[in-house]
């Protein structure tokens, strides 16, 4: 570990913040702030992303994660513009003769256009600011869209984005510009979420109504996100309203749910709660055997507001998947966070958030027939300080610190009863400790041309308890010349580390910058760098993750993951917003990408580095994006241009390395991916909603031939991944039919209906080979999951 | 105990609403590449003295003919230097042996000349505990209806290897399974089948191996990828042409594929009650 880099990194940091705190005395005489936070006055739920515009001086700021916003401008007066998608835009005059206080509640556009007054309702691009390969989407949209088995769900939705694919249908995960599905951060109310779907990816664990807002970072990172190398995907919890009490659910044919808010003290305080669950025994029961599949998942948020200061949050989740055959074979598994975070300003410029954050990922499998019990689990502990300075119209500071402790359990074998043949045994646990510091500066260079520039430092250290293989040449893998295979290396000998002692560590800088030089009005380009360091390891060796997939921390055979992405766009809006318009372009290059010998065994496997290889991933490609932004039709229209490799060379010239060293397309390379998805407002009552998306087959590898052994009739093969499956595609439909829509007290209900797949598209979901059972000839067979889905769901509020 | 398999049985049956349908795929051809097909197995109470190679090419994937190959010299040479000769059954492509000598614990040395180039590969014999009964279970199976058979042996306490062939009389290919005995070291261990096609008077034939770690790791590798066992499943990694314990002496490049193996094995038949 290089202490002196950290010293240094230190000193830079806290040289910073004292330069500019210097300035901020100096100009204190001349200059006043105005900060407030910005609500939704239906239920005082607070707004993200508000833009706050000072239009004298075309300058403007955004509130940040709990609605607050802070601009410091020379004495003066001036119009504040605050919009806001969905919501009706106030402007207010303003005399800043000293620091001054402005809460906003904004009215939604739903009320103001039943009192006639119709004015912009703005969700064009964000030209001027430097954040770009950045994705919003707001829940209204999100539910507007239609899916298979009919309810709303966060992950099917962002697929639907320029530069992300799904591994496959009915899988989870997603894959962001070419990037691993364990790449992708997922963070729900700041927890970090493992697995992020129920039922082998047909829901996501997000129940829709409990969310409230979501961003998808593609590039152009900002420093206060690491630890994956690809996205982010940020998650924010609804709060619950503090006006009155109010319930909404909705019934479906899969899955019903049930969502309760309201104040514990009038403007001060409130609480929501939300169930989803799955009925049991889900579709297996259709078949005659005893088998279910179910879900549930439990939302809780408390917040209160201490004055006007201070605010609290306690948020939860808990969800748990169950899996069983005929009593034979059970599973279980979900994610479970808990955390409290803490609001404090300092100053009207000076906000910050301390958050003490709690996950677990649990995974549990018995089989009786074998008398085998499995279980295995990640837990981590995350203490963070996010602070943001909002020094004056021109310069905003974001910095923190960070430490994430993980404990990582492999895997727990246990007999399920003294007749079971299977033995106690304990895979090596693995701790680790993960500290990091940013510091990020946004600022506006002059009208034109803005710098976001930050820089993140962060440590890995991989702890103890434990024994650790010891290998001739520090090889955990070796090569076997003659045969030209890779071959699990024995170990010379092992090595005990103490609870908490240090086996490895790592550091890196991660250094992030983006820029955006403002054309005319309408226009803009934007050019983006990051740097980002992913020190865990998803043990898998399918394109997408299972429930049971392992992940491991770095250590001295496993190498952390360093990305480098850049990434230029030009962003215009035309025809007074109606449209926005984006292009982007990407490259980003992964090493120490993982990869896996032939043959590799990876569950159980206490001695995972005997079957891994470091590689390296490089992804590139161009995305459009052409949107709609309101009127009785809106959407989107996106298509990615893409290409995603991975090479594995030999370490040594002797080496054949994996796929003998050539560049291979990796199992999320999609060359062509469009998305269209669209929305219709035909009246009050009705409304419909359509998507469309097509993307390139996933690289497979098919046989070149066949031979005999032993009876069996075994395939032979050529490169890796030189094959595709055929073309996806699907389009779905849905119609939204409420009921009473002038309705704004008591009871309010709407339908949805909707068709996946209406035109019954069988796409592939794989193409596999084998003996037909009757003739003995081989033959391909193709699998696939959905044909056309129809389903229906009632939705309500009171 | 290969938990793999348990789950990506879970996972392919977790596509409660998919559905199967045969297509048309074309594939390229690669250049056939020589097969050596040489698993001597010295069964319990036998003298092991015949014993049978097969060599043949690979072909066309869709093709119903594996092409043979005669004409080469084939032969097992033991550590005390005894050279057991393999001549071949003309134009069949098996090339026997009858007086074969098989030791436990001894190392031995296949020897393949074809087409001017020669193949080697070395393995030590591997013995095998004995079978020590069968028991017969009518509620078994993944769906808990199908006749399920449990083969019971004793582990030794040693670092063991183990495979099995079950080869039911309704079957076209046999089915083969491996296990260790990583987590059940020195006890009583079983291997299980089933079937829905199983039914009284089903006559399966099992053998029971002994191997060595080079070969459970090959037939690990194998029995996932084999068209036989109905390919790999939907969430397989990318599949690879597997490389045995075969080296070409003369071209390292031009390697043949199969596997030189030589174990010690206990066979039984059993017929469903």
């Amino acid at each position: 570990m290089n202490s002196n880099k950290i010293v240094y990194f230190f000193l830079f940091f806290l040289t910073t913040l004292s330069t500019f705190s210097q300035e901020n005395i100096d100009s204190a005489k001349q200059k006043y702030t105005i900060s407030g936070t910005i609500s939704d006055s239906s239920n005082n739920e607070t707004l993200i992303g508000v833009n706050v515009s000072i239009l004298e001086l075309k300058t403007g700021v955004t509130t940040n994660e709990y609605g607050f916003y802070s601009i410091t401008l020379p004495k003066g007066n001036y119009t504040l513009q605050i919009a806001y998608l969905g919501f009706q835009t106030i402007e207010k005059k303003i005399e800043l003769s000293q620091n001054t206080k402005n809460n906003f509640k904004l009215q939604s556009a739903e009320q103001q256009l039943r009192e006639v007054v119709v004015s912009s309702n703005k969700k064009s691009t964000n030209i001027k600011t430097p954040e770009m390969s950045v994705n919003k989407l707001s829940m209204a949209t999100v539910k507007k869209m239609p899916v298979v088995l009919g309810e709303a769900d966060i992950l099917k939705s962002i697929l639907l984005l320029p530069g992300v694919t799904s591994a496959g249908e009915g899988q989870s995960g997603f894959n962001v510009r070419g990037g691993g599905a364990d790449q992708n951060l997922v963070l729900l109310d700041e927890a970090t979420i493992f697995n992020s779907s129920h039922v082998f990816g047909f829901f996501s664990v997000f129940n829709p109504d409990s969310i409230k807002d979501l961003k998808l970072y593609k590039g152009g990172i900002p420093a206060r996100y690491g630890g994956r190398a690809s996205s982010v995907l940020d998650i924010y919890q609804k709060e619950g309203n503090s006006n009155s009490f109010h319930m909404n659910g909705g019934v479906g044919l899969i899955s019903s749910r049930l969502l309760a808010e309201g104040p514990i003290v009038k403007d001060k305080g409130s609480f929501i709660v939300a169930a989803r669950t799955s009925y049991a025994h889900l579709f297996l029961k259709l078949s005659d055997n005893e088998n279910s599949a179910s879900f549930y998942d439990l939302n809780a948020k408390l917040n209160y507001k201490l004055n006007d200061n201070n605010s609290l949050y306690v948020s939860s989740y808990f969800g748990r998947d169950f899996f069983n055959i005929s009593k034979e074979f059970e599973n279980t598994y979900g994610n479970s966070t808990f955390n409290l975070r803490w609001n404090h300003l300092f100053s009207e410029r000076l906000f910050s958030n301390f958050s003490a954050i709690f996950s677990d990922y649990y995974y549990g499998l018995t089989l009786s027939s074998v008398g085998f019990d499995w279980q295995s689990s990640i837990k981590n502990f995350n203490l963070k300080y996010d602070l943001k300075y909002y020094l004056n119209d021109k310069i905003k500071l974001d910095f923190g610190v960070s430490s994430i402790y993980y404990k990582f359990n492999p895997g727990t074998i246990k007999p399920i009863d003294e007749n079971s043949s299977i033995n106690f045994s304990q895979l090596d646990k693995k701790n680790a400790f993960e500290p990091s510091v940013y510091v990020e500066a946004e600022h506006q260079a002059n009208p034109k041309l803005s710098f976001l520039y930050g820089l993140r430092f962060s440590m890995f250290y991989r702890l103890g308890a434990s024994t650790v293989n010891l290998y001739q040449d520090n090889q955990a893998v070796t090569y076997n010349d003659q045969l030209k295979i890779y071959e699990k290396g024995v170990p010379i000998g092992t090595k005990t580390y103490g609870y908490n002692e240090v086996i490895t560590s790592f550091s890196n800088l991660e250094p992030r910058f983006s820029t955006s030089y403002v054309l005319d009005e309408k226009a803009s380009v934007k050019a983006s760098y990051n740097r980002m360091v992913q020190y865990l390891q998803l043990v898998s060796n399918t394109a997408s993750p299972t429930p049971l997939d392992i992940w491991t921390p770095s250590d001295q055979y496993i190498q952390p993951q360093i990305a480098d992405q850049v990434a230029v766009g030009y962003f215009r809006n035309f025809k007074d917003d109606m449209y926005s318009m984006e292009i982007e372009s990407f490259y980003k290059k992964v090493k120490n990408r993982i990869d896996y010998i032939d043959g590799a065994d990876l569950i159980a496997n206490n001695a995972i580095e005997q079957v891994i290889l470091n590689g390296q991933l490089r992804a590139y490609g161009v995305e459009f994006m052409l949107r709609k932004n309101f009127g009785k039709l809106n959407g989107w229209i996106a298509y990615t241009l893409s290409n995603s490799e991975q090479q594995t060379p030999g370490r040594t010239p002797i080496e054949s390395g994996i796929n003998n060293g050539n560049w291979y397309k990796s199992g999320y390379h999609k060359l062509h991916n469009l998305a269209v998805t669209a929305n219709y407002s035909w009246n009050p009552k009705w409304s419909f909603g359509g998507n469309f998306i097509l993307q390139s087959g996933q690289p497979v590898t098919f046989p070149n031939g066949q031979y005999q052994y032993q009876g069996l009739v075994i395939p032979s093969y050529g490169g890796r991944n030189e094959d595709n499956l055929p073309l996806y595609h699907h389009l779905d439909l849905s119609a939204t039919y409420v009921p009473k829509p002038d309705k704004r007290k008591g009871w309010q209900g709407e339908w949805v209906f909707s068709i996946y797949n209406i035109y019954n598209r069988k796409n592939a979901a794989s193409i596999s080979f084998r003996e037909n059972q009757t003739s003995g000839s081989n033959e391909a067979v193709k699998l696939s999951i959905f044909g056309a889905v129809p389903s229906v769901s009632y939705n309500f509020k009171f | 105990m290969n938990i793999t398999k348990y789950i990506s049985l879970v996972i392919i049956t977790l596509f409660f609403i998919s559905c199967e349908e045969v297509i048309d795929v074309d594939l390229n051809t690669a250049t056939p590449r020589l097969v050596i097909d040489a698993a001597i197995n010295w069964q319990k109470g036998t003298t092991g003295a015949e014993q049978k190679i097969i060599l043949s090419t690979t072909t066309d994937f869709y093709s119903n003919v594996i092409p043979k190959i005669s004409g080469a010299t084939v032969s097992i040479k033991s550590g005390e230097n005894l050279n057991y000769t393999f001549s071949e059954i003309p134009n069949t492509g098996e090339y026997v042996c009858n007086n074969f000598k098989p030791i436990l614990g001894e190392t031995y040395t296949l020897t393949v000349i074809y087409k001017g180039e020669t193949y080697t590969a070395t393995e030590t014999m591997q013995s095998v505990t004995p079978i020590e009964s069968i028991m017969q279970k009518n509620n078994g199976g993944f769906s808990g209806k199908d006749y399920e058979i449990e083969v019971l042996f004793q582990d030794l306490v040693a670092k063991n290897f183990y495979m099995v062939k079950f080869f039911p009389d309704i079957y076209k290919a046999p089915s083969y399974s491996i296990t260790r005995d990583e987590y059940t070291n020195g006890n009583l261990k079983s291997w299980q089948f089933s079937d829905e096609d199983l039914k009284q008077g089903t006559k399966i034939a099992i053998t029971h191996y002994g191997v060595s770690e080079s070969y459970y790791n090959y037939m690990n590798k194998i029995i996932s990828i084999s068209s036989s066992s109905g390919g790999g499943s939907p969430f397989q990694t990318p599949p690879a042409t597997v490389r045995g314990n075969i080296v070409n002496q003369t071209n390292i490049n031009n390697f043949a594929l199969g596997f030189f193996s030589i174990s010690e094995v206990d066979v039984r038949d059993y017929v469903i009650q």
